[in-house]
């Protein structure tokens, strides 16, 4: 084999490794199916509840998710057990001219009525918290209809609940999965490189195909190297949010998916990662910078408003945005199982366990080759599972001395 | 009935084969071949030297990295001696290497899988590899 091809194949099954191990942690970290419905099951039962009261504009109100929950994201906290699950209380019939403590008041009085959820209940400023010891907690927030938005979007209270502000859940979540639903173009000459060294099925590898799609698995990380970073410390109230990453990534990938060919998932990840800031609209509003990430599904709602009252968050954004960026493409330098490990504890928080988990996909399929005899040792690229000119079968053997 | 490979003959099958380039020489009967061996693109990259004399067993030796700096103060797995390092890759009551096998075809792929799970056992400190202890004959 050509010494260059040889590197060039053994750079791209690397990647292709890093990529399979990436998505493997997200399968550690991420809130499991029975987790979620559970969660769903939970808060179907509040509805219910919700719907079975005798006020009229409660009957008529729905509870659906939003946030990660709904986008697929969601990931387990570090520290403790509960992760969020964000619902909106629709009150479909519900004024514009509503005053929003009252309407967040028709919720908690209701909730207050039953004798299990009269005891887990939490007041927020803007919703109603109910607790799942040890599971997770239902965030409960009001909304009512936006007339003013053409998109179908609500209204939801104020941190003062003095008055309504504009969203779009609804709208977001189905803005969200057209993104994540692009498929990526990966240049077809590497593809084919790859092909004649049989590399596009070379196992052992776990599982080729993501088991998610690949935008969320990126939020997923990001998300994770965010939580990491952040935690117990006392800058965690400047940790950038969910929906800023979550938004940036989404119009990230879409250009990236859409706009460019990549030589594969790696590089498509962090060209994805790496394109995140070019969508933070910047402004200079009386001789100050003014960031705008607009929720493009309804007007009038900036998810970095926050920004603009303390410019600390945006600079927290763009650290952590370097840092997370740094974290994903120096893995690919790292050698050895037991360095790699190191780096998912160190950029993503993964404990002993969850590394250990995330590591057996590389070992498993060697395993379970070697038992039905089907291990190979291929030139270049070590043990695998489908021959290759110059490979040399595994022969049994059984590994001896103290 | 087969003759017992010569180190000259399995100097040839090292040679030859595409799994451990490198080089070697035999001298006074015994055979000495230095390769590197990566067991995937996530490892390390290992240089090994296989040593055999006439009738004798093969004996594999890490010589780069050193695996007891990288096992710290944990004690290596399934191996004769740890300064230098050899590995003990098959169990000779089982016949899994015998004089009449190559070892490009034995010892060189068992010491890909070795290593395989010798960088999980560090990452992880579980040896799954399985094998046998002196003792368990």
């Amino acid at each position: 084999m050509h010494g260059g091809t040889a590197a060039t194949l053994l750079v791209k099954r690397k990647k292709q490794m890093v990529v399979s191990l990436l998505d493997q942690l997200c399968q550690q970290i991420e809130v499991t199916e029975s987790q979620y419905q559970s969660a769903t099951s939970r808060y179907e039962a509040v509805g219910t509840w919700l719907a079975e009261s005798t006020s009229p504009q409660l009957t008529r109100a729905k509870i659906y998710p939003q946030g990660s929950i709904a986008l697929g994201t969601a990931i387990k906290p570090i520290g403790h057990n509960e992760f969020d699950v964000d619902l909106v209380c629709h009150f479909p019939d519900l004024p514009a001219t509503s005053n929003a403590l009252a309407v967040k008041m028709l919720i908690g009085n209701r909730l207050k009525e039953h004798g299990t959820y009269r005891g887990m209940l939490e007041e927020k400023k803007r919703c109603w918290r109910i607790n799942y010891a040890n599971e997770f907690h239902l965030d409960i927030t009001p909304s009512i209809s936006n007339p003013r938005c053409a998109q179908g979007g609500e209204l939801v209270p104020d941190k003062l609940l003095a008055q309504w502000k504009p969203t779009n859940p609804k709208g977001y979540i189905a803005k969200f999965e057209q993104y994540a639903t692009i498929q990526p173009r990966f240049y077809l000459a590497e593809a084919a490189l790859a092909k004649s060294f049989a590399d596009a099925d070379i196992a052992p590898l776990p599982d080729q195909t993501e088991s998610k799609p690949l935008l969320k698995r990126i939020i997923q990380l990001l998300k994770r190297h965010r939580d990491h970073m952040f935690v117990g410390k006392t800058r965690e109230e400047f940790a950038p949010i969910s929906v800023i990453i979550s938004t940036l990534a989404g119009w990230a990938y879409a250009k990236c998916a859409t706009q460019q060919v990549h030589s594969d998932a790696f590089d498509l990840i962090s060209a994805v990662i790496k394109e995140m800031p070019s969508f933070i609209k910047v402004e200079i509003r009386s001789g100050r910078r003014f960031y705008i990430v607009e929720n493009e599904t309804t007007a009038g709602e900036n998810f970095a408003d926050k920004w603009n009252s303390d410019e600390r968050l945006a600079a927290t954004f763009f650290e952590w945005h370097k840092d997370a960026l740094e974290s994903i493409e120096t893995l690919l330098s790292v050698e050895g199982v037991d360095n790699f490990s190191e780096s998912l504890s160190k950029s993503f928080g993964a404990n002993k366990e969850q590394v250990r988990d995330t590591v057996a996909s590389i070992i498993n399929p060697i395993s379970n080759a070697r038992i039905t005899g089907r291990l190979i040792v291929a030139p270049t690229l070590g043990l695998v599972t489908t021959p290759v000119l110059g490979s040399v079968s595994v022969p049994n053997n059984t590994f001896f001395g103290r | 009935m087969a003759k017992a490979l010569s180190p000259e003959q399995q100097w040839m099958r090292l040679k030859s084969s595409p799994i451990c380039r490198g080089h070697g020489l035999v001298r006074h009967g015994e055979l000495v071949w230095d390769f590197d061996a990566q067991p995937n693109p996530l490892c390390r990259i290992y240089r090994i030297q296989i040593r055999f004399k006439r009738l004798g067993s093969p004996s594999v030796i890490v010589l780069n990295p050193n695996l007891s700096e990288l096992a710290g103060n944990r004690h290596l797995p399934h191996v004769y001696s740890s300064t230098p390092v050899h590995l003990c890759l098959h169990f000779p009551k089982n016949n899994e290497w015998t004089l009449y096998k190559s070892i490009a075809d034995t010892i060189v792929p068992w010491t890909y899988l070795w290593l395989a799970y010798f960088e999980h056992w560090l990452a992880t400190d579980e040896w799954l590899g399985g094998g046998k202890h002196p003792g368990e004959e």
